[in-house]
């Protein structure tokens, strides 16, 4: 337990430790006039510049940094030094099987390569001049034939190698506002200006960069940064300076993912507040809770507000909204039932699944990638809005449930081991029911002990979700009706949904026939939850269908 | 006596709930084993883990569930349902929620076999124009307004070169307004000339000509003719693409027509449907027909007749599919053969590395796969031949001077060398093989020349007319070609490729000739399999060598693991055989996604190859595999096609797009006009349009030249909604209503006894 304590606690610091001193001219280089107050233009949203370049290093280095260098400074560099770069680890290679056949075509018997090579197995980090060696490029041509497994790692990698090229680079900086002041006309480089002030700063700039001197570079970044915006002044086409400054601290702050350690925080006091009754304790998890609940808020609302749209269109939103969902609920669910035996559950089993939730976003951050960008035509519907959230509510309410049918599995163990029998603890009215039976004043059966509770917070949010569930499968019916001109298609993902409502009416009925009720719920609730995340999971990213954008 | 028993025994039977649980359980597993497939390792994450078993039993989703094991299983649910609610669950204020749910699901049951038992779906392309062209004494022809679609007309041959979607116009009412413009280059017998036609704008249709002005080699008729037509006898007008018919998703058919060689005519499409025509599984008649039949294959032949659309005709008696394959292509090889047509293959290798093999034709350079100004195969008549390849293997200037011509080597030399024992001398700056200028490719040596204390730089060409001295400040001009001294000409010879293999030989061997140096050529005989050594890293090895050979076509079969999911059907095949009492003829036939009329009526993208099929009767088809057709609730033009798009505008690429939009117009007995974009369908008698896709930009087009409709019918939606909300109605009612009616009740009881 202290191992993993340490472990995730090394993970959560992870981002704010510097691994080496980097070399002067880059620590001395201060980008951030210019990342919060230049905007770029790229597939159709404009962007501050430390976003952009955030987005976009990943394409080349995926989430690791080169000699831990800001992606802001990252991009810079390599577009006016590309030579410092010449022969250096800097393409990210996702694939391991594909990582293992690179290896083992490159010559290793120099021990620097070898050296190397084993780095790049474990970072999956390697040059672009190992890449392009014949026998590397005759090799991925040999694999590629093999669609399913390797045509997409191996298009990745000479995407990767395409967006390194510093010309590519250059013409991906798209910060000069079109003459016309139009929102319907492309930005352009730095070459589409005849602003002679710009022209001689940038000339300035580029010559102190690549010299090294840092003092001229800082001073030539900040004039740019305020002529450039001058460009636009007086159209409604360059974004407002704070919201670009926003924007960029958003990103800094890591999206605020890190808030999953407050979570984890607030799981272990309620946990030990909910076994072992201990109010300080619960009180003090309640609060640390909230605290995270408040970040998180703020997190789903600063997103909403830089994206101009509710955050739920990409796997990342629908994830961190999704849990902030089921904080929400929980809290609600906290306040109605503070004095009942049902407190601290519903934080409890809301704290773990948004823990989960941002600990897979931080983890996984080139499969859940947070970086904003343009709805597809299909999502510009207001079914998005009542679909997606009734199901993503539902699935996060799933995995709430699933919390509370594993404490409930891993009680019964315990009393099994102790040789006691627990097939009396559930809720003898049932999920909804036995809340109606609080808040009338009658004797509720979830008061007599933690399993009755147990199951009693199962049932609550089974039937929730259960109502949730199938509400959004008709809504995604009605959407997919006017959209792809059928409500229902027998596309993977709608299967899938289908299929976790089944287990759901099993579920039901199994309580209503056996004699174990607890336990068959908890087993159930934790099926149904399994159904769920193999939907969201491997559907999503194994088994493609038409839903395979969220 | 025994039936009533069994009858009561099987009530009972689905009186219970567990019998329910039992087939909710079974569907949930029938569902997961269709949509996902079933796993054979434990790797999940890995998509070959999962093994469809409904491809394998030739099931798309929609056949899987509506096979006749999940239509029981949803009957005997429905069954259940009913008969548990009827005898276990008394109707009242507290089980009408049940009711309400059960009642709800079995009338969306319903509404589904309504639904699903006459779905209908496919698609319908439309292009935005056509082309009508109308030469007096000759037929209306026309063709689809597409990127390079030709038509001949006597003749006069009718090529469209450019197609603009966003053509601003300059003048007139709707000046600035966008309209969409297509550019018809017209070659006759003795003229040509470029028409410009813009849709919906007939008056402001005029011709391009070429001129003498080479700053300005094209220009508007009526500038330079002074009319707006140089022939207003040439009738070139645009109309609409007028389609009737829409291609159904997951069908086959066969389409064919006979052709009459006499005249070059051609009878009328008939369109011949294949039903159960296998989709996922590979099914060969012989192994004759590939290259690769063994591999991930099996023998396994289908007898597949013809269905018509109408009337029984005979094409359809005497046609039958008898293979079909998922995931193939057509493969030239070089085969031995009886004509000489001499082929090599060779490996290069660039030290111990692994490196290309290349093919090389001795007849024809086109089909090399090495770069042929690098490398050549050459077979020569005798022994004779090789002394001249070697002179000439070097590259040269050939210079002329009073008359006397010297053969100058290209050398790197930084000094003039004297041109014999003329006053001028020369350097080579540098040469350049192999250029495109102008659509032609030609070699460049950059020259100076020294005459006296006088230098210049002249750029010669193997084409000796393209010649000129670089004078400073001095435009380059075609038409005005100055030379500093015309006295000295000079024409650039590039010399043979620097690796040339030599077949031929008199003793049956073959050599190698390389002119890599600046010394003079080397040649090497090459014995097959054996290394030689050209530069010090890179080796070459003649691995084969076939005089004789031909080539043929067969079929290449790709693996399963190298076949893209996401390219469906697209490249599958079905083996048709044609058969008549004197013999038969059979073909392998590639798929198109629709079956366009003619070569006029395809649009970029999708195919339009026909195979011809000579039967021994002396009759001869042309045969096309595609899908069935059916007809549309009225004739539907595409009027226009417009996009929005995010800030930035439209940059091509997808993720610029809003949204696009189909303006269609339905041409009935009443002109409808109708909008169709994403997430906003039209319907039109029972069927419902809907936006598919497009044609977005690339290299060869501008793009938005035409639009795919989804087109479906939706009969029975209501019904289905009608149950969906009973049953969310019901679970609102059970979940929450009825607890506290419970509640309630015992309150008023307790209440009650306590007073």
């Amino acid at each position: 337990m202290i191992k993993l304590t340490t472990l995730l606690f090394l993970l959560a610091v992870s981002t704010f430790a510097t691994a080496s001193e980097p070399a002067s001219f880059e620590t001395r280089v201060d980008m951030t006039s210019w990342s919060d107050g230049v905007a770029v233009f790229t597939e159709g949203r404009v962007k501050s510049y430390e976003t952009f370049a955030r987005s976009f290093m990943p394409y080349i280095m995926g989430s690791r940094k080169y000699e831990n260098q800001d992606a802001t400074f990252t991009y810079f560099d390599m577009m006016l030094r590309p030579e410092k770069y010449l022969g250096k680890d800097i393409i990210y290679v996702k694939h391991k099987g594909l990582r293992a056949s690179i290896a083992a075509e490159i010559d290793n018997t120099d021990p620097i390569t070898g050296q190397r090579l084993a780095g790049f197995m474990e970072t999956g980090m390697i040059s672009r001049e190992l890449l392009q060696s014949t026998k590397v490029l005759s090799l991925l041509n040999r694999l590629r034939r093999d669609v399913r497994r390797f045509a997409s790692p191996i298009e990745k990698i000479e995407g990767s190698i395409a967006v390194s090229d510093p010309r590519n680079m250059w013409a991906s900086l798209r910060i000069i506002v079109p003459a016309s002041g139009s929102m319907h006309e492309q930005w352009l480089t730095l070459d589409g200006t005849d602003n002679e002030q710009i022209i001689a700063s940038w000339k300035k700039l580029a010559a102190a960069w690549r010299s090294g001197d840092p003092e001229v570079v800082n001073t030539e970044l900040s004039t740019l940064s305020v002529l450039i915006p001058l460009l636009g002044a007086g159209t409604a086409i360059y974004p407002d300076a704070g919201k670009l400054r926003l924007e960029s601290l958003y990103f800094k702050l890591g999206n605020l993912t890190w808030v999953w350690l407050i979570y984890l925080s607030s799981v272990v006091l309620l946990l030990m507040s909910f076994v072992y009754r201990f109010n300080t304790v619960g009180r003090i998890g309640m609060s640390l809770f909230i605290l995270a609940l408040l970040l998180h808020t703020t997190a789903v609302a600063w997103r909403w507000y830089v994206s101009g749209r509710f955050p739920n269109t990409n796997m990342f939103e629908a994830i961190t909204t999704a849990s902030w969902m089921g904080c929400v609920f929980a809290t609600l669910m906290q306040l109605f039932l503070r004095n009942s035996a049902l407190k601290y559950i519903f934080p409890l089993g809301a704290a773990t699944a948004a823990m989960v939730a941002f600990l897979a976003v931080r983890l996984y951050p080139l499969e859940l990638n947070p970086h904003i960008s343009n709805k597809m035509p299909v999502l510009h519907d207001v079914w998005l809005y009542i679909h997606t959230n009734f199901i993503i509510f539902s699935y996060c309410l799933i995995f709430v449930a699933a919390v509370a049918a594993s404490l409930y599995l891993i009680r019964r163990c315990i009393q099994k081991a102790r040789g006691t029998d627990g097939t009396n603890d559930y809720a003898r009215a049932g999920g909804i029911a036995s809340l109606v039976e609080m808040r009338s004043g009658g004797r509720s059966t979830l008061n007599t002990n933690m399993g009755s509770v147990l199951d009693g917070a199962t049932m609550i949010l089974v039937e929730i979700s259960f109502i949730l569930l199938w509400s959004g499968i008709v809504m995604g019916a009605i959407w997919a009706d006017h959209s792809w001109g059928r409500p229902w298609g027998w596309d993977p993902k709608e299967v899938f949904a289908l299929n976790t409502f089944l287990i759901f009416v099993v579920l039901i009925h199994t309580r209503m026939k056996v004699k174990d009720k607890g336990m068959w719920t908890a087993i159930l609730a934790l099926v149904g939850c399994c159904v769920m995340l193999f939907n969201w999971i491997i559907i999503n990213f194994t088994i493609s269908g038409l839903h395979s954008y969220a | 006596m025994i039936l009533p028993l069994v009858a009561m025994s099987f009530i009972d039977l689905f009186t219970t709930v567990w019998f329910g649980v039992l087939t909710l359980c079974s569907l949930f597993l029938y569902c997961s084993i269709g949509s996902a497939g079933v796993p054979v390792s434990v790797d999940i994450f890995e998509p070959n883990t999962w093994r469809s078993v409904r491809e394998t039993m030739e099931m798309t989703e929609f056949e899987w569930f509506h096979w006749w094991p999940f239509k029981w299983l949803v009957a005997t649910l429905c069954l259940n349902m009913s008969i548990v609610t009827i005898r276990r669950i008394p109707l009242n204020i507290l089980t009408v929620g049940v009711w309400t749910i059960h009642t709800g699901i079995i009338v969306m049951v319903i509404g589904s076999v309504v639904y699903f038992g006459q779905k209908i779906e496919g698609d319908v392309l439309i292009s935005r124009n056509r082309v009508v062209i109308k030469i007096p004494g000759e037929k209306e022809m026309s063709m689809v307004a597409a990127p390079e679609n030709s038509v001949s007309v006597g003749q006069w041959t009718f090529t469209i070169t450019n197609l603009n979607p966003n053509w601003e116009l300059m003048s007139g009412d709707d000046v600035g307004k966008k309209v969409y413009a297509v550019s018809v280059s017209v070659q006759g017998p003795d003229t040509s000339f470029i028409r410009q036609l813009i849709s919906g704008y007939p008056q402001y249709t005029e011709d391009i000509v070429a001129t003498d002005d080479t700053s300005k080699p094209m220009a508007r008729a009526i500038k330079t003719l002074g009319r707006a037509l140089v022939d207003d006898s040439i009738v070139i007008r645009l109309t609409h693409d007028v389609k009737d018919r829409f291609f159904v998703t997951q069908s086959a058919a066969v389409y064919m027509r006979e052709v009459f060689p006499e005249n070059g005519g051609f009878g009328n499409w008939v369109e011949l449907p294949i039903h159960n025509l296998p989709r996922f599984n590979d099914h060969i008649p012989s192994g004759e027909d590939f290259w690769n039949a063994g591999i991930d294959t099996r023998l396994s032949p289908l007898t597949l007749s013809l269905g018509t659309n109408g009337e029984p005709n005979r094409l359809q008696k005497d046609a039958i599919v008898t293979g079909y394959l998922r995931y193939a292509f057509p493969e030239s090889r070089i085969v031995s053969g009886d004509e000489l047509f001499p082929v090599v293959w060779i490996t290069l290798r660039k030290g111990d590395e692994s490196a290309q093999s290349v093919e090389m034709f001795a007849f024809n350079d086109s089909l090399n796969t090495a770069d042929p100004s690098l490398m050549a195969y050459r077979w020569i008549e005798d022994d004779s031949e090789l002394e001249l390849m070697e002179k000439s293997l070097p590259p040269s200037i050939i210079c002329t001077v009073h008359s006397m011509e010297y053969a100058l080597p290209v050398t790197d030399n930084e000094e003039f060398d004297t041109i014999g024992d003329t006053e001028y001398a020369y350097r080579v700056l540098s040469v350049q093989n192999n250029l495109r200028i102008s659509g032609m490719v030609v070699s460049l040596a950059q020259v100076e020349i020294k005459k006296g204390a006088k230098k210049w730089e002249r750029w010669v060409f193997d084409n000796r007319s393209m010649n000129r001295d670089v004078i400073e400040g001095e435009q380059h001009n075609t038409t005005n070609v100055t030379f500093l001294d015309d006295a000295i000409q000079m024409k650039y010879s590039p010399g043979g490729a620097p690796i040339t293999i030599v077949g031929g030989l008199e003793d049956g061997s073959y050599g190698l000739l390389t002119g890599l140096g600046d010394g003079e050529p080397e040649f090497q005989t090459l014995v097959i399999g054996q290394q030689v050594p050209i530069t010090d890293e890179v080796s070459l090895t003649l691995d084969r060598a076939e005089s004789r050979t031909a080539s043929e076509t067969k079929l290449t079969i790709v693996p399963k693991s190298q076949r893209d999911p996401a390219a469906s059907n697209l490249y599958s095949m079905i083996k048709l055989v044609l058969t008549v009492p004197e013999g038969s003829d059979s073909a392998w036939l590639p798929y198109h996604q629709y079956p366009f009329k003619s070569e006029s009526e395809a649009v970029h993208r999708f195919r339009y190859d026909p195979t011809l099929m000579q039967l021994p009767n002396g009759n001869t088809y042309q045969v096309l595999f595609s899908r069935r057709s059916e007809a549309l609730p009225a004739p539907v033009v595409l009027d226009s096609f417009e996009i929005d798009s995010h800030v930035g505008g439209f940059t091509g690429r997808t993720s610029s797009v809003l949204n696009w939009r189909s303006l269609i117009r339905f041409l009935g007995d009443k002109e409808v006009v109708a909008a169709v974009s994403v997430n906003d369908p039209r319907r039109f008698g029972n069927y419902w349009f809907f936006q598919s896709q497009w044609d977005p930009p690339d290299g060869s087009s501008a793009g938005l030249n035409y639009t795919v409709l989804g087109v479906g019918n939706r009969f029975g939606v209501l019904q289905m909604l009608l149950g969906c909300c009973l049953t969310v109605t019901g679970m609102l009612w059970a979940f929450y209503v009825k607890p506290m009616i419970k509640r309630r009740r015992q309150q008023a009881v307790y209440e009650g006894k306590c007073a």
